[in-house]
């Protein structure tokens, strides 16, 4: 796809250092292992009154201290995990209400120039076949992920000259100009390699959602071992949302790979992450929080080699647990890398956003296919968007397609402070049933639609304010009408 | 208009109507594709249902909030709007 030259000169020109040396203090990151592993040598053996105290601080909705989250990991009483899970569930539904939002992955290029020891799309691994999508091709993708009923992807790119900046603004563009009937996009996330700040300008101008870059590994020695070439520089990528604060991208998302080390270190680095960009951008942290968990890929022996730091389900609830204490007003992702008897297990922790109907071949939506040569990693719960928002149902959970605090103005600080006063719930609700009732209307099967129309009867009676719901109410009217992409 | 003045007008903007609408909050916002990204405004940042916006200029807007949705009340502040930065 590109010459050898052309590539290596691209590579020269990625990394600005000044744009990141300035947030260092002393020439060192935010990220001191030495540090977070003192903290977590020095919280062992929490006494179970200090834990109790630490839940309450979270049931108010206030962020956790470093140490106050090295001791919810170190708890070991089944009683008090079992108190951490209730007040995770509580916190979340305090902030949020009982909405989950749903989206999906597009994968648009799995072209890379970094080669990660653990990833399917490395560029030593000649078993993924490489693929970039044309824009016409992206726009078939795009109509049938909008045919589904999905109203917001993140989309995902290879780190490539073939997919820089200027490429993913194009995309952005198209995905947005693609509409179906009443089906359309509303908000694309990115997920994609570290930008400068002017690159990052230019995706804030066509309209980006948020934008996520994982840390991968926080733990110093293990990024440096794992990581060659581009990536190697473990700066340029920490800092990629501090940069694309300052470019004005005010919806922010970070996640780390569990799996790679030890799964309490990255807890406590992906607080410390939130500490600073907090400290750094007026309050205004991660919108989102991620944490995938190792999988196998096509052609990637290292998973089978890996043992040492996988983690297990049950650590799995209590690191996600742990995470939503620990930022509490802060959206949490679970992706469909876990299976659904997992996702079934973690939901009630505080989960905020998942994604149904996914399938990560790049050029896969349109035609419907499996493709695992073409995929990051293998997924492993295949449920459609329909099985999903109906097995969300049943649990008492209302999909959300909501997108309206980005058109609104409800973004940055603004958002941050609503949802950190526990109000945010008040607007989540309300916009979850609007855009199910559009759901239900236009794409839900018989089955999901039956109880789709009781789940909203029902939320609509629980909305206190009287004047919303009169609001929401005639919203409703006005959509089964025809009307469509009314929100509060 | 450049940034800074828009922003001043904005906050005088804010007074006026807070003295006239106390039901009412207005963000200032940067138009950014289909986002439209928050700069200032809303003080309590209060959790009121969103009525609609107004485009000021190619780059900024005013979104409306009011804690009693009323939709006369929002057409009366969309034409104040409009002739405060005259639109």
């Amino acid at each position: 796809m590109f010459q050898e030259e052309a590539v290596k000169s691209w590579i020269s020109n990625v990394i600005k250092p000044e744009q990141y040396e300035k947030y260092m203090e002393n020439g060192k990151d935010f990220i001191d292992d030495e540090e977070i592993w003192k903290k977590l040598r020095a919280n062992r053996n929490p006494e179970p009154q200090k834990i109790r105290d630490i839940i309450a601080k979270s049931l108010e909705l206030e962020r956790l201290e470093p140490n106050e989250t090295a001791a919810l990991l170190h708890v070991e009483d089944e009683q008090l995990w079992q108190e951490i899970f209730d007040a995770a569930g509580k916190i979340k539904e305090k902030v949020y209400g009982r909405r989950v939002v749903t989206f999906a992955p597009l994968y648009v290029s799995n072209y890379c120039v970094n080669d990660c020891d653990y990833c399917g799309y490395r560029v030593s691994n000649d078993k993924v076949k490489r693929k970039k999508l044309a824009f016409d091709e992206l726009k078939e993708e795009v109509k049938a992920l909008v045919e589904q009923g999905q109203k917001r992807l993140i989309m995902v790119y290879g780190e490539h000259p073939a997919s820089d900046a200027k490429f993913i603004a194009e995309t952005l563009k198209v995905t947005y100009d693609t509409k179906v009937g009443n089906g359309e996009i509303r908000r694309v996330n990115v997920n994609a390699a570290p930008m400068s700040v002017e690159e990052l300008e230019l995706l804030r101008d066509i309209g980006i959602g948020t934008y996520q870059v994982f840390q991968e590994t926080y733990h110093h020695e293990t990024y440096k071992r794992l990581h060659r070439g581009l990536k190697a520089n473990y700066q340029w990528r920490l800092y990629s949302l501090h940069r694309a604060q300052e470019a004005g991208v005010d919806d922010v998302a970070i996640g780390a790979l569990f799996g790679l080390y030890d799964w309490r270190f990255e807890v406590m680095a992906l607080l410390f992450h939130a500490i600073d960009l907090e400290k750094r951008f007026d309050g205004v942290g991660p919108h989102t929080i991620s944490f995938p968990r190792l999988e196998p890929a096509v052609g990637t022996p290292f998973y089978e080699k890996q043992k040492e730091y996988l983690v297990s389900d049950e650590d799995f609830m209590k690191l996600v647990a742990v995470i939503r204490l620990s930022v509490p007003y802060t959206g949490m992702i679970l992706t469909a890398r876990e299976p659904a008897d997992v996702r079934e297990k973690i939901l009630p922790l505080g989960v905020t956003q998942l994604d149904f109907g996914t399938n990560i071949g790049v050029g896969s939506y349109s035609k419907g296919a499996f493709n695992p040569e073409k995929q990051q990693f293998l997924i492993n719960d295949s449920r459609s968007l329909d099985e999903g928002i109906r097995w969300l149902a049943s649990k008492g959970r209302i999909a959300s397609f909501c997108t309206a605090g980005y058109r609104c103005g409800r973004t940055g600080n603004y958002f941050m402070d609503v949802a950190k006063s526990g109000k945010v719930h008040h607007l989540c609700m309300p916009n979850a049933i609007l855009t199910f009732k559009e759901y239900l209307l236009d794409f839900a099967s018989a089955e999901t639609k039956k109880v789709g129309e009781e789940l909203i009867k029902n939320e609509l009676e629980a909305i206190k304010h009287p004047e919303l719901k009169k609001t929401v109410a005639e919203y409703l009217e006005r959509i089964e009408k025809g009307e469509r992409d009314l929100y509060v | 208009m450049c940034k800074e003045v828009i922003e001043k007008k904005f906050h005088k903007l804010q007074v006026i109507i807070e003295d006239r609408y106390p039901s009412v909050a207005i963000a200032l916002c940067e138009l950014l594709g289909r986002r439209w990204s928050f700069i200032s405004g809303v003080p309590d940042r209060i959790a009121c249902p969103f009525m609609g916006r107004v485009k000021i200029s190619d780059r900024y807007g005013v979104s409306v909030f009011d804690s009693t949705p009323d939709r006369k009340r929002y057409e009366q502040l969309t034409n104040f709007i409009k002739e405060f930065f005259k639109i």
